[in-house]
């Protein structure tokens, strides 16, 4: 065996220097739970209850428009980019890199995360307007 | 994954690629490790497919015959394989991840290979149930 099986968890977590510790472990587990509950919210509406799984561009313009949709489409983009940003993280903190290549990758994925979820708002805001 | 940025004999990897190469290493390597392998190789193919998802959508802010055109690429066979082996990725990140985080809180260590199976399992089945739908067999 190449190395001893282990996974991530918070006790390990919390040993590996500069992998964010514990809390950044609970902060993926929480998001991850939630989007499982958004996503399966996002799939089922906007694919499993239309005849022929998508939305023309009315539709589309037409479910953005609505208050409550528009709440949930946005909680479901800051989850899930937030838990696409630690995960990547993760991913890059495995090259083991040193201190300083850790705070880059940081950095670097939280600016990542933010222009994401800024284009998407844009998106989201756009379309909602456009009805 | 500490395992990722050690030797075999327990010492630092000598270059990033090789720490990152620790993870990638599943022969010969316990349940967990496999199932924490396929975790991260299907969390980074759907944050590629979100940048695609994203990109895609950005041709709803083009108009209606933009949107048609994408609408009829979508009910391309081919297109509807690729997508349904979206859900298939989505669901085992989800139950293996869920698993993961049981098993990460100290929670049915010792069951882990059952709690896996139990993932895969319903991974599958909700995975056939979902392609008969998209190809209308149900």
């Amino acid at each position: 065996m190449a190395a001893p099986a282990r996974e991530a968890g918070p006790r390990a977590a919390a040993t590996q220097p500069g992998h964010g510790g514990s809390l950044a472990w609970i902060f993926q587990v929480i998001s991850g739970v939630l989007l499982l509950l958004l996503l399966g919210v996002h799939i089922v509406t906007q694919h499993f209850v239309v005849k022929g799984g998508l939305r023309d561009h009315a539709q589309v313009l037409s479910y953005l428009s609505n208050p409550a949709v528009l709440a949930v489409e946005s909680l479901f983009v800051i989850v899930l980019i937030w838990h696409a940003m630690l995960g990547l993280r993760a991913v890059l903190l495995d090259f083991g890199f040193g201190r300083r290549g850790q705070t880059l990758i940081t950095r670097g994925v939280a600016v990542l995360g933010v222009a994401t979820a800024g284009y998407s708002f844009w998106l989201i805001a756009t379309l909602a307007t456009a009805h | 994954m500490s395992a990722a940025t050690t030797t075999r004999t327990g010492r630092p990897a000598r270059s990033p690629l090789r720490g990152a190469a620790g993870w990638a290493r599943v022969r010969g390597r316990h349940l967990g490790s496999v199932a924490f392998f396929i975790n991260r190789v299907t969390g980074l193919l759907l944050v590629g497919y979100l940048y695609l998802h994203l990109g895609v959508l950005y041709l709803l802010t083009e108009g209606q015959g933009s949107w048609a055109s994408v609408l009829r690429l979508f009910k391309n066979h081919y297109v509807l394989g690729l997508e349904s082996l979206l859900i298939l990725f989505i669901m085992v990140h989800g139950l293996n991840g869920l698993r993961l985080a049981v098993v990460g809180t100290g929670i049915g260590v010792r069951h882990q290979k059952a709690w896996f199976a139990a993932a895969i399992s319903v991974s599958a089945a909700l995975y056939l149930v979902v392609v008969l739908a998209m190809f209308g067999v149900i």
